[in-house]
């Protein structure tokens, strides 16, 4: 087994995505990952009941949901002692990407940020990163997800380097919305 | 409440480390057919959001007030657009990536 290789067959994903299309394409695209179990809901309410049953290993969440939104999701999930799925990775899927929501992504305690439209590629590329990240948790009364005061040489060991991922300063904001690359560097 | 710093075990680290399932090129490789064959019927995903966009922004114009429901509705909407992206089509992600402007900014 390659250094890259992930074995998915053991997991159990959650995709919560307001667009059925989307949501059974990324299904899809998991499935031919090989995960092994896929739940998926419209909302957040829709969600609560499979992570409060605990049998989730990460969530796919879109930020952007009717209702309760992805970020409060994470936030409630991470809030509750009692939640079984309080620690595990959560990736934030997200459409529109001005620097506020990508802030609002991070400061929710979501592990990392995907932008929407991804490839395949990529999404593999972000649950390797998720893999391999060795954060501890903080919990605060204002926050409680992975660490966020720290900063790395770019991806952990064997996960997509590219010559960017060695920059460490976060830049200023460029535009109303931001490309994955900057979001990496704000998470990272 | 004071700040702590827990160490907590990633399970999905620890399991998708185990022994078996498909490389990352395989996984990859079928994961990218599944979009391929996904394709053609984006098309007709778009042509719905379109008219189901057009339906909201007359709702919203037309409403006395400032219609903020559907605005947000029509935000979500031309967010589904933006998915167009993942199939290749990176223009219809970028007109709805002014859609999606124009609806955040009111």
């Amino acid at each position: 087994m390659a250094q890259d290789d992930l074995n998915f067959s053991d997991i159990a994903f959650l995709v919560v995505e307001a667009d059925a299309n989307f949501r059974q394409l990324i299904a899809g695209i998991l499935r031919e990952f090989g995960v092994g179990g896929i739940k998926e809901a419209e909302s957040a309410d829709e969600a609560m009941p499979f992570l409060t049953g605990g049998n989730v290993d990460f969530v796919l969440a879109d930020s952007h949901l009717s209702g309760v939104s992805g970020f409060e999701l994470v936030q409630t999930v991470r809030a509750n002692p009692e939640n079984p799925s309080r620690f595990i990775p959560f990736i934030v899927m997200m459409s529109h990407t001005p620097m506020t929501h990508v802030m609002k992504a991070r400061d929710c305690g979501a592990n990392i940020v995907v932008a929407k439209p991804f490839s395949p590629a990529v999404l593999y590329h972000r649950l390797s990163w998720v893999a391999r990240d060795e954060r501890p948790f903080i919990v605060a009364p204002r926050y409680i997800g992975p660490d966020r005061r720290f900063k790395i040489e770019g991806y952990p060991n064997g996960v997509g380097r590219r010559a960017e991922d060695q920059q460490t300063d976060v830049g200023e904001e460029a535009g109303p919305a931001m490309t994955q690359a900057e979001i990496d560097a704000m998470f990272t | 409440m004071q700040v702590q710093k827990v160490k907590v075990e990633n399970a999905f680290s620890r399991k998708v480390r185990q022994r078996g399932g498909r490389t990352k090129i395989e996984a990859i490789q079928r994961a990218d057919a599944t979009v391929e064959k996904t394709k053609p019927k984006y098309h007709d995903w778009v042509a719905e959001y379109i008219m189901q966009l057009d339906a909201l922004f007359t709702k919203a114009k037309s409403s006395q007030d400032f219609d903020m429901r559907s605005f947000d509705a029509a935000y979500l909407k031309a967010a589904h657009i933006r998915t167009g992206g993942t199939f290749g089509n990176e223009m219809t992600t970028a007109v709805a990536d002014r859609l999606c402007e124009s609806c955040f900014t009111g």
